[in-house]
């Protein structure tokens, strides 16, 4: 349907936004003095983004060939995405970077936290519909994932 | 009536009671800040029994001025300029006037306006949690709002709860955007093109792009405070911060980062505020005027270019802020750039009276009033869009001056002229025209009398968020303006009690009302049974030699 196409274009806009703010919020932060610290980044984070755009071809195969099977592989590499986050966090606080230690973690877990609600919303859209416009979303949420792992390699 | 109704005339009125119930809370507390500006000593015993520890003994402190002053504020931008033209007329009368059955997500609209009402109820609640509400005004500067409790009672819940406010409003925003903008672009019914649109719909569509794009920002903003508030980060605050002589725990943020990004979103804001009202007086004056709009085009073209620009200009709030000479020139060049689409507007609405056979109902009036508020406020405008100017006048009472006028009083304006126009189509009853006439009058004469001496007072160098100026030997002769100040604003918000009272004798008892007793052209004036294929465009007035004087857009 013409609507929903056109209001999850906008969504997407509109979440951009969000990020986009957070994005300049985060290069002034960075600017301002010396007490910007690199995060401890591991394997596990590139793994996590590689598993996030396998579940986004999936999801892509599964709608040109109309496969169930597919479009279920790729709600499991979504979850799974999840809970390999929270693996990240967990690495992150071991290291000794929560919240408030240091403007670079409280982005990460800020942003990636976002991020992370935005997927959750996304599984439940695809747990529930097919409608090509729930793969546009997913799509959406695995480039802005892409963009801010390169936004945190860059801002290191 | 449904509560939790998807109706989108149920919706709409649900938006305007919310802002009718938004907008007299507004005035009592203005009305109460006015008193104490020109009776700062006064005992009053009911002060005491609402404020306990804001007016111990009924002497109200400058903190408790503050909140009345920030809820005033976050009321009238949030919930009552962004959200009856758009939420309230909007989601009412665009399907009708686009000749679509209904907005393209009737569950989202549903869903908005309950989020915006959640929204208001967190924003009162500021009031009975302790502390009281918020001491930041609209724009909430860190870092005295990102501290807590420390910088001020107010600071501590009370501003949790503004935060969470304003969060909700951007959230409800962003679906109402959503939604307006897919009715507009995939909803239209046949022959209604972009270009055969009513001024109103294209005044909608803007603000909804605009509201697409800057509510985000803000919505982030509001969640980097409440981390500073709540989890120790320090995006917004300094180090060797000393507040309340207790050193704060942060260190590196900075509070302009605030700034730049409130007032990304601030910008913009202001013309969420008032684009649907220049759609409204576009119409309403074409429609009284008996005459097609004055350059249709040019009226949709300059409103984008003021969306456009608008997202250029947030350095203007910023002058002292302290940034790079040449950032300043280059925003000030933006700011004073935007006169121009105004300008064409302005001209736009004289051609379109200009040498028409005008009938001065209350909702012309209103109309009229807009375009004398509107130029009044924008002339301020162009003094505050220069730095050099702007470094003395800024935080001053003409900066206040400013924007109520050209904005709170514009925006007004617009909602009554809407209110007066359309009342016929949402209730059947005609409102009295006389009553109308007297409150437009005593309205547009007491607006003036409240905000012009406030340039004055500006220009003496009052400055503004100030609960008491007696200590200010500079402002000793001013007390006069002060005094026409408040006993201005008295006597307007007596005359609105004008308004309700026609308003609910209007709606209750009113002589009923033919179908389209302003003969006017668009869709919401046709009969419900009539098709609504648009043959014309949606100005057609006074064509020589017909003996009906206008067109209606779905006419053969
Ligand atoms: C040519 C047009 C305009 C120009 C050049 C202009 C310029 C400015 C400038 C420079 C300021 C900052 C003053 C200061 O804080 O020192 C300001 C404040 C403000 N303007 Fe305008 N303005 C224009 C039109 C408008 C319009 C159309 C609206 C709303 C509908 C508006 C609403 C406001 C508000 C709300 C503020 C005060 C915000 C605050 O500090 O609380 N202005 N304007
Ligand atoms: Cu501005």
């Amino acid at each position: 349907m013409q609507k929903s196409k056109t209001a999850v274009a906008l969504l997407l806009i509109a979440i951009g936004m969000v990020f986009a703010s957070l994005t300049s919020a985060m290069v002034v932060r960075r600017g301002l003095g010396g007490d910007w610290r690199a995060l401890p980044f591991t394997a596990l984070s590139l793994g996590n983004l590689l598993i996030l755009m396998a579940s986004s071809v999936a999801l892509e195969f599964a709608r040109r060939q109309k496969s169930s099977g597919l479009w279920w592989l790729s709600c499991c590499l979504g979850a799974l995405f999840l809970m390999m986050q929270l693996l990240v966090w967990r690495d992150l606080m071991s290291a000794g970077f929560n919240v408030a230690t240091n403007p670079s973690s409280s982005f990460f877990y800020l942003i990636s936290g976002l991020h992370g609600t935005l997927v959750l919303g996304g599984l439940a859209a695809l747990a529930t519909t097919r409608a090509m416009v729930a793969t546009w979303y997913w799509h959406g949420m695995s480039i802005l994932w892409m963009y801010l792992m390169l936004l945190f390699q860059w801002m290191q | 009536m449904k509560i939790f109704s998807t109706d989108h005339k149920v919706i709409g009125k649900q938006y305007l009671t919310l802002a009718f119930f938004s907008v007299a809370l507004g005035i009592v507390l203005s009305l109460i800040m006015r008193f104490h500006l020109i009776r700062p000593d006064a005992k009053i015993s009911w002060f005491a029994t609402l404020w306990p520890v804001g007016a111990t003994g009924g002497i109200m402190t400058p903190e408790l001025y503050l909140s009345l002053m920030s809820i005033h504020g976050t009321l009238m931008v949030f919930f009552v300029l962004s959200t009856a033209p758009q939420g309230g007329f909007g989601n009412y009368f665009l399907p009708l006037q686009i000749g679509a059955p209904k907005m393209a997500f009737p569950v989202l609209s549903m869903l908005s306006f309950w989020t915006t009402f959640l929204a208001l109820m967190a924003l009162l609640a500021s009031f009975a949690v302790e502390g009281g509400a918020p001491l930041s005004g609209w724009t909430a500067y860190p870092p005295l709002s990102a501290l807590g409790q420390v910088a001020g009672p107010g600071q501590g819940l009370g501003m949790d709860c503004w935060i969470v406010s304003i969060a909700l409003f951007s959230i409800a925003s962003l679906m109402g955007a959503i939604n307006f903008i897919t009715t507009i672009l995939d909803m239209r019914t046949e022959g209604m093109n972009l270009m055969r649109m009513p001024l109103t719909c294209w005044g909608w569509f803007v603000t909804a792009i605009i509201s697409l794009l800057a509510f985000g920002v803000l919505l982030a903003a509001g969640i980097l405070l409440f981390m500073d508030r709540n989890l120790g980060t320090s995006f917004f605050i300094p180090a060797g911060l000393v507040v309340s002589d207790q050193l704060q725990n942060h260190s590196g943020g900075s509070p302009i980062l605030w700034q730049h990004l409130f007032w990304f979103f601030g910008h913009p804001e202001v013309y969420i505020a008032i684009l649907p009202g220049m759609g409204i007086v576009s119409t309403v004056l074409s429609v009284f005027a008996r005459k097609p709009v004055f350059g249709y085009r040019a009226m949709v073209y300059a409103m984008f270019s003021i969306a456009i620009l608008g997202f250029f200009v947030w350095g203007h709030h910023m002058f002292i802020s302290g940034m790079s000479p040449y950032s300043s020139i280059a925003f000030s060049l933006i700011t004073l750039a935007v006169g121009v689409p105004s300008a064409i507007k302005t001209f736009n609405w004289l051609g379109t009276i200009w040498g028409g056979k005008i009938r001065f109902t209350t909702s012309m009036l209103f109309a009229l009033g807009f375009v004398s508020v509107f130029v009044s406020g924008g002339l301020t405008g162009l003094f505050l869009g220069q730095p050099a100017i702007d470094l003395y006048f800024h935080d001053t009472y003409f900066v206040v001056g400013h924007f109520h006028m050209i904005m709170g009083v514009a925006a007004i304006f617009a909602i009554f002229s809407a209110m007066y126009f359309w009342f016929p189509k949402m209730y059947g009853r005609m409102m009295n025209d006389n009553l109308g006439q007297v409150h437009f009058y005593l309205t547009f004469i007491g607006v003036y009398a409240i905000f012009i001496p406030m340039h004055f007072l500006g220009i003496l160098g009052a400055p503004r968020r100030y609960a008491d100026f007696k200590e200010l030997e500079f402002l000793a002769k001013s007390g006069i303006l002060q005094r026409i100040t408040t006993y201005s604003a008295y006597c307007t918000a007596a005359a609105q009690l004008l308004f309700f009272g026609s308003y609910f004798y209007a709606k209750w008892r009113g002589p009923l009302a033919t179908i389209n007793p302003w003969d006017a052209t668009t869709l919401e004036w046709t009969e419900p049974s009539e098709s609504n294929v648009v043959n014309h465009a949606p100005d057609v007035y006074s064509l020589p030699g017909e003996e009906k004087d206008f067109v209606m857009q779905s006419d053969q």
